[in-house]
């Protein structure tokens, strides 16, 4: 039931995350993949590091629609009396819906990979299935930290737009500030980077995938401990 | 002004100044930590050519071509979120109905709030990169923020528009932020990819100049003042703010 809830919330937003993600990989496409002459697979193209920035911009941006709303925005809406009134604890709702975003990421990575391979059906190898799927895991653990840190945001700011304010710019903030001090070094700090890593550092997504948890579990202490009344 | 467009402008601020406020401080912050830091910034870029290793050229490509400019477009499509649209998802519509003036004249008074909003905003950057510049011991041409101001100011205009129209037909929340976000980064690039439309500018080359005519990219200046695109904008603007307004003029509350 809850699972549901969260699907009815947010399924709107995964129509308009799909023709996202669709249009900008079109236009990556379109551009300067043709313009390019085919000298390269477009799916080694499109994952590799430089030219797939558009695309990956799009999903970070994505990732931070899909995990925001919590009972905070709910309670702005005058909705959170129903919420509360189901039989479950606090914990049971966030994690829903932190496994519901976290589902909806990957099954739009998974879209993005298969989009990919589609468009690049003409120069089929079988290399490029499997750097899609390895792509699609990077894509999903570390859009899924993105979207905890989105979740978390929700929780704290009521307002539906300061969160996702707050949470693109924390993001960026911390992209800004790894850079800056040197941490980009360590892949698990520079998610950006990670998600375009062709080494597949599977230790460095281990600890987002750690840190994303952690993020939510954050969110659930702030949650339980507000009072709606 | 009449009382009641005042009462009405009065609203929209409320609903929005926790908005402006936190864009103009993480604006005005971005600036100033350029401008403080500008010592240890510019040796991490390590540029030997001009004009990025000139102060004019840093604050041209961290503020005006960059993060700052990035920032402020994403920052216009948020002020321009809300409306009734969205007051009819939050159960508060019945009270700005009860207000004795047309439908249309609420969006008129949200967009013109906005407006305004979006041309502070872009003002910022103008006030504070020359004067924290002095601060510091350096110059930046206050020509040349206040010329950057009217181009963020104009094109800025046209982000801020496309987003209201997209607040007048989309009611949920996060799915007006989505459209209107990726409608704005997304949009002006499949334009420039259509038949005939190749050249049309992007928005953020109208906005920093880049590959303009009225940008000398070796001194990372404006040679002269881009009326033509600044005209051109608002015009841009205005349709988009007229159709939205026509569409909220027609709107339907019933129910």
């Amino acid at each position: 039931m809850l699972w549901y809830k969260a699907w009815c919330e947010t399924r709107s937003r995964l129509g308009i995350a799909a023709v996202a993600v669709t249009a900008a990989t079109g236009l990556v496409w379109h551009s300067d993949w043709q313009a390019r002459g085919h000298e390269r697979m477009f799916a080694s193209y499109v994952w590799g590091a430089a030219g797939n920035d558009s695309v990956k911009a799009v999903f970070v941006l994505l990732a931070i629609v899909l995990g925001a709303g919590s009972l905070r925005q709910e309670q702005a809406m005058g909705t959170a009396g129903f919420t509360l009134a189901l039989p479950v604890r606090r914990r049971q709702l966030v994690i829903a819906r932190a496994a519901v975003g976290l589902c909806e990421l990957c099954a739009l990575a998974g879209f993005i990979g298969l989009l990919i391979l589609s468009l690049s059906w003409s120069t089929w190898d079988p290399g490029a299935a499997a750097q899609t799927l390895r792509y699609v895991i990077q894509w999903s653990v570390c859009g899924g930290a993105v979207l905890a840190l989105a979740l978390l945001a929700s929780i704290a700011i009521p307002s539906p737009y300061l969160g996702w304010l707050v949470s693109l710019l924390g993001f960026f903030g911390y992209e800004a500030i790894v850079g800056v001090s040197g941490l980009g070094r360590y892949p698990a700090f520079d998610l950006y980077r990670l998600m375009s890593d062709p080494r597949a550092p599977w230790l460095a997504l281990v600890a987002v995938a750690v840190a994303g948890t952690a993020l939510v579990a954050l969110g659930h202490l702030w949650l339980r401990s507000r009072d709606f009344a | 002004m009449p009382r009641g467009l005042a009462v009405l402008a009065g609203k929209a601020w409320h609903e929005s100044r926790s908005r402006f406020a936190i864009s103009a401080a993480i604006l005005a912050t971005l600036c100033v930590v350029f401008i403080a830091f500008q010592d240890p910034l510019r040796r991490l870029m390590g540029a030997t050519t001009a004009p990025a290793n000139t102060y004019a050229g840093y604050i041209y490509i961290r503020v005006y071509a960059t993060v700052g400019e990035g920032l402020f477009a994403v920052l216009v499509v948020l002020l321009a979120l809300g409306g009734t649209r969205r007051e009819r998802a939050h159960g508060s519509l019945g009270f700005t109905l009860a207000l004795p003036v047309p439908h249309r004249t609420h969006a008129m008074v949200r967009a013109a709030v906005g407006l305004g909003q979006v041309v502070a905003l872009a003002a910022l950057p103008a006030v504070l990169v020359p004067a924290g510049s002095a601060l510091i011991g350096l110059r930046y041409a206050a020509d040349q923020a206040a010329t950057f101001a009217l181009l963020w100011a104009a094109v800025g205009s046209i982000g801020f528009a496309a987003s209201f129209l997209v607040s007048v037909i989309v009611a949920n929340d996060y799915a007006a932020l989505a459209v209107s976000v990726l409608a704005v980064r997304l949009v002006p690039s499949a334009l420039t990819r259509l038949p005939g439309l190749h050249q049309l500018p992007r928005l953020h080359d109208l906005m920093s100049g880049h590959a303009m005519p009225y940008l000398d990219p070796q001194r990372a200046t404006l040679v002269c003042v881009p009326w033509g695109v600044a005209a051109g904008s608002l015009v841009v603007a205005a349709g988009l703010l007229a159709v939205a307004v026509w569409l909220s003029g027609r709107e339907r509350f019933l129910g």
